[in-house]
């Protein structure tokens, strides 16, 4: 299930510096930290030193304890987050913090989608409106309102209903659709199926593999949960307290991680076995 | 000897002219001692089941068939009987720790409010009472904690003090709906670590919901698998897992991201 894979993807050093001049990678995190103020005039460092890449037609999975800074990084790569330090370079362009303007054109092309459905749909329009507006961002793209609703496997007419009427599972579906309308390289998905349940997740996190695949994007996926990761995954991140304790193919982490960390991690997934053993 | 007994129980509930049959003729048994587990999507009737036995089923909730506890009849029970069963001999633990406590009172307070109603215990008493209770569900530095809100405290460590909570007034029974969902994996082993405990300990008769197999694989005794209000399965854990009988069993184990079933 791994995809080409450019010199370098393999990576297993997570704080290599980065050769000049990669530009073949899509996505880029150099040396990235963020800091939080605190009440008390301290600060908090919740993104620390992180240096990623994302290469093209890839999937990358980001898993880490709630608390460790995954979320915290994507908003990083979207803009919607002022770093503390470093560059996050996306096709050649610098991502800058998202200002009171207009987002620029090169930027559009980084797309999230976020955890919660439930609050990322505006309940007060209708379906299509709100998929027609992100198509307005891509206008040479092949997409249409009925295309995208049969690409995630919603019924036409949902799109003269408004967001209320449908499930968890459904609305997360519309969430990823309209991602997709704007037309995205590279699809940022946090925690895009913790709301679900667990016959749900499988699905769509499949789902959104095979979507931004197929129209030539790439993904990074943030996820608490390993074992859905390693499904749809090429290669993973894993993140303790802010930083990037390893990186390798999903193969690698899965089978053969290095970090005690991931160790820790892959230790605690319930196995499905009939045994009644409570792991850890 | 089963503590709880359902049997034939259907809820429908209307709102408006339309009426929705959420439960279809559910039978099953909780026993002493013994984790049930029900699994099921989302929807398929298995926290309204837990909610049935603890009285709470919805506004403009039909129930019919019998829940038998311990020789009361659950089904249909005034309200003001059922309030002196549920957080004594009935207890909850639901999914989500940091909306299940008031954020404006200390944890000391909310855990022994129940207490303090039910058995009439003295402020002082009930205070000592939840430091042990804590003690027992190993929240850290239980002397202190009791004066905490509950923002101060983790999500692992909160559904810990619910958990506290639930126990204080010695229950028969706990429902036990969707525990560890809302939280990180490394956290979850711990809580299901001390639900298998508390279960093995205290003779609780205890009911598991979740839609996670990996979860029920590793602590539940027996499962029910529910689908559109039907109980389609019900069986030994093992058996369940791993030569599930129903088509829709096998189908929700097979979906898993993973599943390593050992066959």
């Amino acid at each position: 299930m791994t995809s080409t894979s450019e010199p370098g993807t393999l990576d297993r050093n997570p704080n290599h510096d980065s050769p000049p001049a990669q530009t073949h990678h899509l996505l880029e995190l150099d040396d990235v930290s963020c800091e939080y103020k605190l009440g008390g005039g301290g600060r908090f460092r919740a993104v620390d030193g992180v240096s990623l890449h994302l290469g093209r037609s890839e999937v990358l999975g980001l898993v880490g304890e709630s608390g460790c800074g995954k979320s915290t990084l994507a908003k990083l790569i979207c803009g919607l987050e002022k770093p503390a330090g470093g560059a996050i370079t996306f096709d050649a362009h610098p991502v800058k913090p998202l200002g009171l303007g207009r987002r620029p054109k090169h930027l559009l092309g980084i797309q999230m989608v976020f955890q919660n459905p439930y609050a990322s749909l505006n309940p007060r329009r209708r379906i299509r409106d709100q998929l027609s507006d992100a198509l307005a961002l891509d206008p040479g793209g092949t997409w249409t309102v009925e295309s995208l609703l049969e690409a995630v496997d919603l019924p036409l007419d949902s799109a003269q209903r408004y967001s209320h009427s449908f499930s968890g599972g459904q609305r997360q579906r519309i969430a990823i659709a309209r991602a997709l309308a704007a037309g995205p390289k590279a699809l940022v998905g946090d925690e895009p199926i913790a709301s679900l349940d667990a016959f749900l997740q499988a699905r769509i996190a499949r789902m959104m593999r095979d979507l931004a695949i197929d129209s030539g994007a790439s993904m990074i996926f943030i996820s608490h949960d390993l074992s859905v990761v390693r499904d749809i995954a090429d290669r993973v991140a894993v993140m303790e307290a802010g930083r990037i304790v390893e990186v390798g193919s999903t193969e690698q982490i899965w089978n053969d991680p290095q970090h005690k960390y991931t160790q820790k991690l892959l230790a605690a997934i319930p196995r499905v076995d009939g045994k009644g053993i409570i792991p850890g | 000897m089963s503590v709880i007994s359902i049997r034939d129980l259907n809820l429908s509930v209307t709102t408006g002219k339309t009426t929705k049959h959420i439960l279809k003729d559910v039978s099953f048994d909780l026993e002493a001692g013994r984790i049930t587990g029900v699994a099921g999507a989302s929807g398929s009737g298995k926290t309204q089941t837990g909610l049935a036995v603890m009285g709470l089923s919805p506004a403009g909730a039909q129930l019919s068939g019998s829940i038998d506890f311990d020789g009361v009849e659950l089904v249909n029970m005034p309200a003001k009987a059922h309030n002196r069963l549920r957080g004594v001999q009935l207890s909850m633990v639901f999914q989500d720790p940091a909306s299940a406590f008031h954020p404006m009172l200390t944890v000391g307070d909310q855990i022994t409010d129940h207490l303090r109603h039910h058995q009439k215990v003295s402020k002082r008493e009930a205070r000592e009472r939840a430091v042990h209770i804590l003690e027992r569900t190993k929240v850290p530095h239980p002397t202190e904690a009791v004066g905490k809100y509950p923002h101060q405290f983790s999500g692992g460590q909160l559904q810990r003090i619910a958990f506290a909570s639930a126990i204080i007034c010695d229950p028969k029974v706990l429902i036990a709906d969707e525990p560890t969902t809302a939280l990180d994996v490394t956290v979850q082993a711990g809580i299901l670590r001390l639900l298998r405990e508390l279960c093995d300990d205290l003779e609780l008769a205890v009911l598991l919901v979740t839609h996670d197999f990996g979860v029920l694989s590793s602590v539940a005794d027996t499962i029910v698998v529910m689908k559109e209000g039907v109980v389609v399965e019900a069986g030994d854990r093992e058996a369940v897992i791993t030569a599930p009988q129903h088509e829709y069993t096998r189908s929700l184990i097979e979906s898993l991201p993973g599943a390593e079933v050992s066959q």
